[in-house]
């Protein structure tokens, strides 16, 4: 469903060079959640990018459904639910309001848009306030609002940037829900996170990148193999740089 | 969640219909709308600007133009000063009343007050203020300090004459006044004038003992007048202008928000990542900064008409004049509102897209407003008209057009350009932003600056951008209408430095200023402007178009002005202009060649070059064949609008079906040099007519007398034609498509 194929991206920050995406390939199946993990400044978010196609890559290429990113942008984005850690609501807009106007950004028929809204209200518990002005809700509700925004228009393939940052524990269990539900339903995910505790319990695949490349790719049984640590977290310690010879971060 | 199937979407990607663009601009608009700041600058500030303005509008004229029957104050220091100015003062006030009405004989000189104009008048005598400072005020303070403090508006001190055996009955004053307090002039002034007349009517007095009866040098009247409207002020440019500026006020807080403010926000990326152009997204915040801009204006203009109306009639006549209901004129200015609003929203997303934050834009903002207001500002000046060059400077143009169209005496060529150059600048800021807005370099912050938008690509590209071709004809139409309005101060010198200055402005306008604007936005010249070799058959087709086309675009002219369509109405236009007239003459003492290098090949060579070469190859691939020749027909037509400073509409039509001809061979053969020949050979000819009036009168034809060429020539010319436009159209089948075709 996703394959990305030596995704290569450079910038050009105060006058330097910078890698932040150095040849990165990888492939995510239907039904199948993948975690793309790595510390800040790893390469994860801009990769994301490249796939959704908000970034022109420097080389390489990716494919959604058949589609390349840089030949077919609108019908990339069309197969793709996006949920970006940054993602704001519009604020003097009511949810219920948002959510029409995303479906018709994305083509769904105005009465297919209002099934959707309704069965998507009742998935993340908007109803409460759905008719509320989004500037008024909580955190935790503009992060439930973002998710059903992604799911609006019922795309197969799902992106997801730090989906659980700045939520509580309830929030999180939202999050998890929603990734178990894509899965059964035959969504490929995407999932980018540094909290490695929870990609193990999300994801069936991994890919670790390091300062823009990708060091190890697999499941958690292959990545033990290939590291010979028994979890995330000590795989990802193993491949940091030692405080001698680290460098400043790519972007 | 589960019954959401992976199912792939049915329909491809969208597409950008108005449909959809209408929709996204509702969306920003119901976003906009609910916020408290619009509907501030909406509704609040006009509620409270056009009284405040009112008021000291209103303030305003009572001290510049010393309105009605102002009572003034005037003081002597004594009692005996009191009298002795009285007596004299009496006896003045008789004199300028008499004069005044006209029944005075001696009198020569005067009339009424310099402000009568403006309706000011002045209180008789008795009804002024004036008197003697009582003892205790004499006490407390001078005459000069009782001016300074504004109490009084005029102190008056008899001063002791010198050798007053001889003068024993002059008495002389000290006027004591305020120059920058507009009462104290006048009371200087009332005072100032009966006592001249006094003095005036002493000396015919003792001029006439001494049997000197002989009339004064000179006499005058003041007579005052006003324009045939009834308009008596300079400051017509001020309504426009602060409307401009309410405009202004409207669209700069939803610009921000739909740009900046939504990547602030973090709803950019998601916009961003939808299925839907750029330019689909930015059109429709843009449709819906012009809708509040539009809707700033009409409740601007409204409560500005309500609060004038309600004024009194002082300053509604001193805006519109003496016409009643000047609904006309209002609803022209609320179109120019439109219009500006239109070019500002463009100018103002262009701006704010650029910025990462609310805060950025509206730094970005600021300094682009205090650009804005200064050819405001400038267009309020007395004096200024809108002429070649006013008419392609932005706001400025529209502030005087708003003003000479309100006051009733706005000149159609010079508004017509105005229009035309604001809609281009609006054009290209609007090209400029879908460049920018968006963008991963504003999306993400890496390294965009406004220095990318205006950098020489690194790679050059075969044809011009439809934003390089926008902004190309930004820069020739204002260097046209500031070149053309040159070339015709060039009265004075000779008849040849004439012409080829006209064939250097063409190859300025039309070859240096694309060629270098192509230089700069990295196209290559030959692709870019069409320089391909050309096959010899396309070029004898050509050639035969040429010296066939003439008939029917000559016949078409004649048409349209027994249609009455035509505008150009040669006998009046000499009438008006009789130096039409001198130049024609001149003109055939010219040697021809100079005459057929400046008017028929330089413009032939230079139009083909751009409109053909560069903006029909920017296009070429972008639109449909015919969208993209009759858009170019368009343009080519409308520069050839104006002829001896009014619009003709035949010229259009005629240049504009053959602009469609010259851009179908161009856009056929792939190249501009068959164009070139064919324009060349149609100037030349339409030119030459002149020359083969006697022969042509022979055949039956007079020109002179501007009548439909003979039927079978006009016949066998059309058939020749279609001939060589079938020819060229099999000889382009056989063409080797490998040979041009832009990237």
């Amino acid at each position: 469903m996703i394959s990305a194929v030596e995704l290569t991206k450079r910038f050009e920050h105060a006058g330097r060079d910078v890698l932040a995406a150095d040849r990165i390939s990888f492939r995510v199946a239907q039904g199948e959640v993948y975690g793309l993990l790595g510390a800040n400044g790893a390469g994860k978010t801009t990769t994301l990018r490249m796939i959704l196609g908000l970034l022109a890559p420097t080389s390489g290429y990716a494919e959604v459904d058949g589609y390349r990113t840089s030949d077919s942008p609108d019908d990339v984005k069309l197969r793709i639910g996006f949920v970006s850690t940054s993602a704001g609501l519009y604020q003097w807009l009511t949810p219920r309001e948002l959510l029409l106007f995303f479906a018709d950004l994305y083509n769904v028929p105005p009465r297919q848009a209002e099934e959707n809204v309704a069965k998507l209200s009742a998935l993340f518990g908007l109803s409460d306030f759905l008719d509320r002005r989004s500037a008024t809700l909580s955190t935790g509700q503009k992060q439930r609002v973002n998710l059903a925004r992604s799911l609006v228009h019922d795309p197969p393939v799902i992106l997801l940037d730090e989906p659980t940052r700045g939520l509580d524990v309830l929030g999180s269990k939202v999050i998890f829900d929603y990734i178990g539900a894509a899965r059964q339903a035959g969504k490929a995910v995407i999932v980018c996170t540094h909290r490695l505790d929870e990609a193990e319990r999300m994801c069936d695949r991994f890919g670790l990148l390091y300062e823009g490349r990708m060091r190890h790719e697999g499941t958690l049984a292959d990545l033990r193999q290939a590291t010979g640590h028994s979890n995330l977290t000590d795989m990802f310690l193993a491949g940091m740089p030692t405080p001698e010879r680290q460098e400043p971060a790519a972007a | 969640m589960n019954d959401h199937s992976p199912a792939s979407p049915p329909s491809a990607a969208t597409g950008l219909s108005f449909g959809r663009i209408a929709r996204l601009a509702r969306k920003e608009l119901r976003e906009t709308l609910r916020d408290r700041r619009t509907i501030l600058t909406l509704v609040i500030m006009p509620l409270l600007v056009y009284p405040v303005l009112s008021v000291a509008l209103k303030q305003f004229l009572l001290t510049s133009t010393s309105a009605k029957q102002s009572l003034l104050i005037i003081r002597t220091e004594t009692q005996d000063e009191l009298l002795t100015l009285d007596g004299l003062l009496k006896r003045g006030e008789r004199l300028v009343q008499q004069r005044d009405s006209g029944t005075a004989s001696t009198p020569l000189s005067g009339g009424p007050i310099l402000g009568a104009g403006l309706g000011a008048s002045e209180l008789p005598l008795g009804e002024n203020s004036i008197g003697a400072l009582s003892p205790e005020e004499k006490e407390q303070s001078s005459l000069e300090d009782l001016v300074r403090n504004n109490h009084i508006d005029l102190g008056i001190r008899v001063m002791p004459v010198e050798n007053s055996e001889e003068a024993r009955d002059e008495v002389r004053f000290h006027m004591i006044y305020r120059p920058n307090l507009p009462l104290s002039r006048q009371a200087a002034d009332f005072v100032e004038r009966r006592l001249r007349a006094v003095n005036e009517q002493d000396l015919r007095r003792r001029l006439s003992k001494a049997g000197d009866r002989a009339p004064m040098k000179a006499g005058w009247r003041l007579i005052p007048v006003a324009d045939e409207k009834g308009h008596s002020f300079w400051l017509g440019a001020l309504v426009p202008l602060v409307l401009i500026l309410m405009t202004i006020t409207g669209a700069v807080y939803p610009a921000i928000d739909l740009t900046a403010g939504e990547r602030e926000r973090g709803t950019l990326e998601s916009l961003m990542a939808a299925p839907v152009p750029r330019l689909g997204l930015l059109m429709a915040k843009y449709v819906a900064v012009v809708t509040v801009a539009t809707m700033t204006a009409v409740i601007n203009l409204t409560a500005m008409v309500v609060t004038l109306a309600s004024s009194g009639k002082e300053l509604w006549t001193f805006f519109f004049g003496n016409q009643g209901s000047p609904a006309e004129a209002i609803l022209a200015v609320f179109l120019l509102l439109i219009l500006f609003a239109m070019f500002f929203s463009a100018v103002l997303l262009l701006v704010t897209s650029f910025a990462r934050s609310f805060k950025e834009a509206q730094a970005y903002v600021v300094p682009l407003m205090v650009v804005a207001l200064a050819p405001g500002f400038m267009s309020v000046m007395p004096g200024l008209t809108l002429g070649p060059l006013m008419s392609v400077v932005p706001l400025s143009n529209i502030v005087l057009l708003a003003r000479d169209v309100m006051e009733g005496h706005a000149s159609f060529v010079w508004g017509a350009v105005a229009v035309f150059t604001t809609l281009l600048y609006g054009g290209v800021a609007l090209a400029l932003a879908a460049r920018v807005f968006g963008s991963d370099a504003i999306l993400y912050g890496s390294e965009g600056t406004w220095a990318d938008l205006f950098k020489r690509p690194r790679e050059l590209k075969s044809q011009a951008t439809i934003t390089d071709a926008l902004a190309t004809l930004a820069l020739v139409v204002p260097t046209y209408v500031i070149a053309s309005g040159l070339l015709s101060s060039l009265q004075s010198v000779n008849m040849v430095s004439q012409l080829l200055a006209a064939a250097g402005t063409t190859f300025i306008v039309f070859i240096v200023v694309p060629l270098l604007m192509a230089c700069y936005q990295g196209i290559e010249t030959k692709p870019g402007f069409q320089l391909f070799r050309s096959r010899p058959v396309f070029i004898v087709a050509a050639a035969v178009l040429g010296v066939t086309l003439w008939p029917l675009a000559y016949d078409l002219i004649i048409l349209c002005q027994q249609l009455g369509v035509a505008t150009l109405n040669i006998d009046k236009l000499t009438e008006q202009r009789p130096e039409l007239l001198d130049l024609v003459a001149r003109l055939s003492k010219v040697p021809p060649w100079v005459v057929l290098f400046s008017l028929a090949v330089a413009p032939a060579i230079g139009e083909e070059l751009f409109f053909r070469g560069y903006l029909l190859g920017a296009l070429r691939g972008r639109m449909p064949a015919w969208s993209a020749i009759g858009l170019t027909a368009i343009v080519f037509g409308l520069f050839h609008a104006s002829f001896g400073g009014v619009i003709a509409v035949e010229r259009v039509l005629s240049s504009t079906l053959l602009g469609l001809a010259l851009g179908w061979i161009c856009w056929t053969t792939r190249s501009v040099y068959p164009g070139m020949v064919l324009h060349v050979l149609n100037n030349g000819l339409m030119l030459s007519l002149t020359y083969l009036a006697p022969r042509l009168q022979s055949w039956g034809w007079d020109a002179e007398g501007q009548k439909y060429l003979p039927l079978p020539f006009l016949l066998a010319t059309t058939i020749v034609a279609a001939i060589a436009f079938l020819l060229l159209a099999l000889a382009a089948r056989h063409q080797k498509p490998a040979q041009t075709a832009p990237a």
